[in-house]
């Protein structure tokens, strides 16, 4: 056999291989396949009456060792407790310069008035935005697992869809419509109250963006998916998921290279607009796990 | 004297509400079926914040936190008895044979 007949051959066994034919071309495996197994197979009552033994042993040994385990960490959370310093004392390491210079200087090297979202934006921005990148990766793990599209839904999938679509509009319920009618305004409102208002008081981006999402969640399962479809459909929300994380990684960067090595801060604003990026990131989030779960489409 | 007579009815009303919760939460987890464990849910969620709310409003007299809290339990009264009824609705549409597991009276 020439080389060149060979290598197409081989090409093929390899393909078949890695799409686990049962009957490779290549005989040898298949003799493999063949060979009765080595261990005897003991016969039912045997293969019984030994799982029954080995049950009876776990569940002899089971209550021992689980409560040799929680005493054995028992004791090593109560050492660890009576370690650690008393709560509230003025030596404790916490109360070192650091917070000292986070609660004296925030504001004006962060520009924000409260100190808690300067700390997770301004100083610990780099944490937030690995955060950031978490919730927008779990979004697209759940996609790649339950997006549905033309090659994974069948016509008869399809057709059930459709078929329940239609069933649930016709008895769309409609105390939940009036009651969503009523609050979503409100709920829309808090949220972008939330969102803005990270900079001055209790509040920020997780928050916001959880409440945003929920409002969506709200709205899409009250006036059903044709309606929110028209507001964000799928390239929409990857365009959304996607600007939001851009954007805090931009801003986040500039902020580092302005504001590092003792450089005047000239942006003011900087800390709202990651405010509202990581809002975005969330609510997609929030939304997204919602839609791809019931439905598996945005 | 009035801040007295408030006081106690504030801590009567919370401690009332305290009570509702308990049998609320005693309920959820005793009984076995759905519409039975909303039930018992649906009193704690109404009746039990009801009562703490206006307990703790008493017992602090009136401010802008006291208005929160009015907002607070306009937001579950309104949302609560909506998700009772989502789950009983979706208990009575998916189970073919409702007659076994309650009585059904039919209108």
């Amino acid at each position: 056999m020439s080389k060149k007949e060979e290598q197409p051959d081989r090409l093929r066994q390899f393909i078949s291989w890695v799409d686990g034919d049962r009957e490779p071309k290549d005989r040898t495996l298949f003799v493999m396949e063949q060979r009765p197994h080595r261990d005897f197979r003991p016969s039912e009552e045997e293969f019984e009456r030994r799982e029954k033994d080995r049950l009876r042993k776990f569940f002899n040994w089971y209550p021992i060792a689980a409560a040799v385990i929680c005493v054995a960490l028992g004791i090593i959370l109560f050492t660890t407790v009576m370690n650690m310093p008393g709560f509230g004392q003025e030596d404790n390491p916490i109360n070192n310069e650091v917070a000292e210079r986070y609660l004296k200087r925030s504001e004006e090297e962060t520009g924000s008035e409260n100190v808690v979202t300067a700390m997770i934006i301004g100083y610990r921005g780099f944490d937030t935005l690995g955060e950031s990148c978490v919730l927008f990766l779990a979004v697209s793990a759940v996609m790649i697992l339950l997006l549905r599209d033309r090659k994974n839904t069948s016509e008869h999938e399809l057709q059930q869809m459709e078929r329940e679509e239609t069933a649930a509009q016709g008895r769309s319920d409609l105390i939940l419509k009036q009651v969503a009618w009523v609050l979503l305004p409100f709920i829309f409102l808090f949220a972008i109250y939330v969102l803005l208002n990270g900079e001055t008081s209790p509040g920020g981006g997780f928050s916001g963006g959880t409440i945003l999402g929920a409002g969506l969640i709200l709205f899409s399962a009250a006036f059903g998916h044709g309606h929110m479809r028209v507001l964000m459909n799928q390239r929409r929300y990857s365009a959304v998921r996607t600007f939001g994380l851009l954007l805090y990684a931009v801003l986040y960067g500039v902020y580092i290279f302005i504001g590092a090595n003792g450089l005047p801060n000239y942006l003011t604003g900087m800390i709202l607009l990651i405010d509202l990026a990581v809002g975005l990131v969330v609510a997609c989030t929030v939304y997204g796990f919602y839609a791809l779960f019931s439905r598996g489409e945005i | 004297m009035i801040d007295n007579l408030l006081t106690a009815a504030g801590l009567a009303c919370f401690l009332f509400g305290l009570f509702v919760f308990f049998s609320a939460v005693l309920g959820l987890f005793r009984f076995d079926y759905v519409l039975n464990r909303m039930h018992a849910a649906a009193v704690g969620d109404s009746l039990g914040i009801f009562c703490v709310l206006i307990g703790l409003m008493l017992l602090h007299g009136w401010s802008l936190s006291a208005g929160k809290t009015l907002l607070i339990f306009v937001f579950l009264w309104l949302t609560s008895p909506v998700c009772s009824h989502l789950v009983a609705e979706m208990e009575v549409s998916t189970v073919p044979d409702l007659e076994k597991e309650c009585e059904v009276e039919v209108r």
